[in-house]
């Protein structure tokens, strides 16, 4: 049994060049989950070294690389990290678990679904394959400020074919993200199962409903900058962004920019947030704690998360400060709100820490950091000074690598023996887990200190005193900290898939739908329905099945009166 | 077992405090050196306390509770679906948190921003920043106003003034003037009136009325050849140098010349943007006591990122006690008025550019003027002296080294192709060169 990879015996009698072709032509919501996946840790990976050669660059004073392969780098990790990996393996989790969840036998348009994946791979590759151009990559920032992204005006370095490639690369990553946004909506919207109520969707699919708002409402206003720097930067008679006499200005970018991108971090964070709502009530027995308040609090976050972009621009002396301070602080309190939900839900449960657990708790403390450092940059005095130091650094690597990177990971963990039908290994999890959780930590605390002090970012070398030196070196050491734990992971993963422990149908006593079919599902998802009566349709299955031999506590009724 | 939690986050809340302590002031901001900075910093503190607070209490209670409700047996634990009453409260207490933090980074935020009375003296340094470096201009009375409207976005305007004699000792095209935050060049200066060039550098040709006070830009000239990178000394550059005064309300006039850049001093904890197309005013007052006249350093850089050489982007704020200060800017200004004094008139004999001057011969006359249009003054000085870059009055290189130099810069000067700057400008810029005495 161990010889053939669960997801294969469909494959038993096929050719390999005919099991290629099925993956390239798939429609299937879970192949096409699948691809995103892999093809985001792949370029996941990629992103990854590129910060390794960075942090090896900064280790110590004087330069390695130069300055303008160090201004690639950042360029690229930054874009790989966001557009390449963060937003679309949080889009492969919800292609994957989405229709599952809400017992849909497929998303509501299956070729557009393929057409996404399609464009996505393609625009990834096209911007990372502006390496081979001269001039290489793109190196303004991933946020691509002109004019230093512009080859016009009085920019004494304009920059070459890379940039272009990066815009184009973006659009269509813009458009495949868009196009997805649309499916998923139609899929909640429209194939829920009998009984699935909107108020009984789990709380993975809600994250997922708010996050394609958010990205049907703010990419087209991303795409418009890009195309409108693309004119500019192309002749083809654009000035929108050069100040230098046609009225161009150059603040623009940074609104229409941050107008999407500032929504993006939501759209990026919302989803592991989401998987962490799944996990923690699995692993603490427990439902979640104020389901209601909880959806809610997303809700909240993805309306507030449309009226603080500015909070990015506080030291461009072209906003108004009191309003973008005011909204940005506010967003402080759905944020808490989750926070004291989770930590309520495990109150009083009953705790076990597989990996997957041990993953959405190292959010909880890490994100916790991400979370309270932006309190200091929502108070704009501070934030003339934090601004675009190693202080910000830290802070978006908190949110975003321990946050939505661990929320991704506890996916990985939690939802694999779904997908593959075998359990990953726990030893390899948990050396996986401290690596990331320790050395993440020495990777971006001592960021912290550096930003304090005054270290800008984005500079490829610093003065030989000043005390900055100790910190950067203990920030390299966590990186490869990190980066060591990615192999057990890695090895994981290839060993597990042929000869992990088999999993069965719902090795969590899980809550949701997905649990309740084997693994790995079939083709239509399920052969039979089981009833949805609350948010917890499994364990109110399981209730069933065991009569009332679930001990005393099962006199608490589980479909609850908070389920309308 | 609530007791025993409270305990443990005090514990901890002391511990990390004590940790801070003996890592230093890295875990804090920097001794803030302006009145602005001690504000920002108080500002910072109370932020500082509130997030050590929620973190050290969150952190305790996921730690205390994974440990405590670890899962000991089958027993299905009560399943409680939430708790109105407690909903509502950490809804409610986290938004007064925010509300009352909001307000008091109001307040603060006023005051850092407040600009100086009307009648209190200001200091006004005006901060150009390109890539990769800075200069910094100084204003000095001339004791003249506009005496006529000077329009928007004209690009050469006659303008009356109150009193044209205070321009008879400043050369054409080497002299910038200042009026409110534009920065202008004098072309010529007529019997009741000059004639000026506009939109010369970072700053925005904007309307005057009548009656605005036109003041004398110079450079500062002080540079210090520190090692603060590794690359600069072998490139020759120095750091450059902007000398402020302690006790006296400064006022930065921050204009970018090509891409976006910031005026950042940790000292100061306070930075504020160089936006091409735009003039931003950043107050500060410093206040740091016990200075001796030799004045402290405080170090900063360009905080926004602005292509290759951003990292090296590196100035210095020289801070003097107030007498140094008038005195230090005293001989500043006489040895710019040196450096502005009109040109002497041209040997006799000598022909005006036309036909017979070609490429090889240039034509001094022009070339300063071009020097000037051209912008090689703010980092050569405005007699090829150098500063932020090498000295070339009278440079002994051979025209085509300087063409080349053009073409394709050794070090960090931008680069300036034949269709930007013609070989026919840059022989005449040489000519002028080859006039003035090398150094």
């Amino acid at each position: 049994m161990a010889t053939v990879a669960p997801t294969a015996p469909g494959y038993a009698g096929m050719r390999a060049v005919d099991v290629i072709i099925e993956w390239l032509s798939t429609t299937d919501h879970k192949k096409i989950g699948l691809l995103y996946i892999f093809t985001a840790l792949g370029f996941a990976l990629v992103g990854g070294a590129f910060s390794l050669v960075m942090r090896t660059e900064l280790a110590q004073t004087g330069t390695i690389i130069g300055d303008e392969t160090y201004n690639q780098l950042f360029t690229m990790h930054g874009s790989i990290m966001l557009f390449l990996f963060i937003l679309p393996v949080a889009a492969g989790f919800m292609n994957y678990i989405v229709p599952l969840q809400i017992g849909a036998p497929d998303m509501a348009f299956p070729r557009m679904n393929a057409l996404s994946y399609w464009m996505f791979a393609f625009g990834g590759i096209m911007m990372v394959s502006s390496f081979a151009f001269s001039g290489g990559s793109a190196s303004a920032g991933w946020t691509s400020y002109p004019p230093v992204a512009s080859n016009t005006g009085a920019n004494a370095q304009p920059l070459g074919a890379g940039t272009d490639l990066w815009l184009v690369g973006v659009v269509i990553l813009g458009a495949a993200s868009t196009a997805g946004a649309i499916n998923f909506l139609t899929t909640i919207f429209k194939l829920r199962a009998p009984g699935m109520t909107m108020f009984r969707l789990p709380l993975f699919t809600w994250t997922t409903l708010v996050t394609s708002f958010l990205v049907l409402l703010a990419t087209p206003v991303l795409a418009s900058a890009l195309i409108m720097l693309f004119v500019d930067r192309n002749g083809a008679g654009g000035a929108f962004f050069d100040p230098t006499g046609q009225g161009g200005q150059v603040l623009l970018w940074q609104n229409l920019f941050w107008f999407y991108s500032h929504p993006a971090v939501y759209i990026m964070i919302l989803p592991p947030m989401g998987v962490v709502s799944e996990i923690i009530p699995v692993f603490s027995r427990k439902p979640l704690f104020g389901y209601r308040s909880m959806v809610l609090a997303i809700v909240g976050i993805g309306l507030l998360g449309f009226i603080v972009w500015a909070h990015h621009m506080f030291t461009t002396g072209g906003v108004f400060l009191p309003f973008f301070m005011a909204s940005t602080f506010l967003i402080a309190v759905p944020t808490g709100v989750k926070f004291f939900n989770w930590i309520s839900t495990m109150f009083r449960g009953a705790v076990t820490l597989p990996t997957a657990m041990l993953f959405a708790i190292g959010f909880l403390m890490l994100f916790l950091i991400g979370g309270i450092t932006g309190v200091f940059h929502a108070a704009v005095p501070v934030d003339f000074h934090l601004h675009d130091t190693y202080f910000v650094v830290s802070h978006l690597h908190y949110v975003l690598a321990t946050g939505a990177a661990f929320g991704i990971l506890a996916a990985v963990y939690f939802w694999f023996p779904k997908m593959i039908g075998r359990l990953l290994n726990e030893g390899l999890g948990k050396l996986h887990f401290w690596s990331a959780f320790i050395g993440a930590n020495m990777l971006f605390w001592p960021q912290l200190m550096l930003g304090l002090d005054g270290m800008p970012r984005r500079i490829n070398d610093y003065a030989p005193y000043g005390g900055w030196e100790l910190m950067n070196l203990i920030s390299t050491v966590g990186a490869f900290v990190v980066a060591a734990g990615m192999i057990p992971f890695l090895f994981n993963i290839l060993y597990s898939w042929k000869y992990g422990e088999e999993a069965g149908d719902d090795p969590w006593e899980a809550n949701t739908l997905e649990w309740a079919t084997s693994s790995p599902p079939p083709a239509h998802n399920f052969d039979r329905l089981i009833p949805v009566k609350s948010e917890r349709p499994l364990f109110d299955h399981r209730m069933v099945e065991s009569g009332t031999g679930a001990g005393s506590a099962s006199a608490t009724q589980p479909a609850a009166a908070q389920d309308g | 077992m609530l007791r025993l939690t409270i305990v443990a986050v005090a514990a901890a809340l002391l511990a990390m405090l004590a940790t801070l302590e003996v890592v230093g002031a890295q875990a804090f901001p920097p001794q803030a050196r302006t009145e602005q900075g001690d504000e920002i910093r108080t500002l910072y503190m109370v932020v500082f306390i509130v997030a050590a607070v929620v973190f050290v209490a969150v952190e305790i209670a996921i730690v205390y509770i994974i440990f405590r409700y670890r899962r000991r047996g089958d027993a299905l634990p009560k399943q409680t679906h939430g708790n109105m009453m407690a909903e509502v409260v950490w809804t409610v207490t986290p938004a007064v948190i925010v509300i009352a933090l909001f307000v008091y980074s109001f307040i603060i935020l006023e005051n850092v921003e407040s600009s100086p009375d009307a009648g209190e003296p200001v200091e006004t340094i005006d901060v150009l920043g390109r890539q990769w470096t800075w200069a910094f201009r100084y204003s000095a009375e001339l004791n003249t106003a506009t005496a006529s409207v000077l329009p928007e976005g004209e690009a050469q305007s006659t303008l009356a003034v109150t009193n044209p004699e205070a321009f008879a000792e400043l050369a054409p095209f080497t002299t910038s003037l200042r009026i409110d935050v534009e920065h202008v060049r004098l072309v010529e200066v007529q019997e009741d009136g000059i004639v000026v060039d506009r939109a010369i550098d970072g700053t925005v040709a904007e309307e005057h009325p009548s009656g605005s006070k036109i003041w004398l830009l110079f450079d500062g000239t002080e540079t210090r050849a520190e090692e603060r990178l590794g690359g600069l000394e072998e490139d020759g550059v120095p750091t450059p140098v902007v000398t402020v005064p302690i006790g006296k309300t400064v006022r930065f006039n921050l204009a970018a010349v090509d891409v976006i850049h910031s005026f950042y001093t940790p000292e100061f904890l306070y930075k504020l943007d160089l936006v091409p197309g735009r003039v931003h005013a950043m107050w500060v007052d410093l206040n740091e006591e016990d200075v001796g006249p030799e004045g402290v350093y405080y170090e900063g850089q360009c905080a926004e990122f602005c292509g290759r050489e951003h990292a090296r982007m590196l100035f210095t704020v020289h801070a003097l006690p107030l007498d140094a200060y008038t005195e230090w800017f005293d001989t500043q200004l006489a040895e710019a008025l040196e450096r502005l004094k009109p040109l002497p008139e041209p040997p006799p004999g000598a022909e005006p550019a036309g036909e017979a001057a070609s490429a090889a011969v240039g034509d001094p006359v022009r070339g300063q003027q071009l020097f000037f249009t051209n912008g090689c003054n703010v980092c050569h000085g405005d007699q090829g002296e150098g500063g932020i870059g090498l000295t070339i009055a009278g440079t002994a290189l051979a025209l085509e080294e300087v063409i080349d130099q053009y073409r394709n810069p050794r070090d960090q000067m931008p680069v300036f192709p034949p269709d930007v700057i013609p070989d026919e400008d840059i022989a005449d810029t040489y000519a002028w060169l080859q006039t003035l005495p090398s150094q």
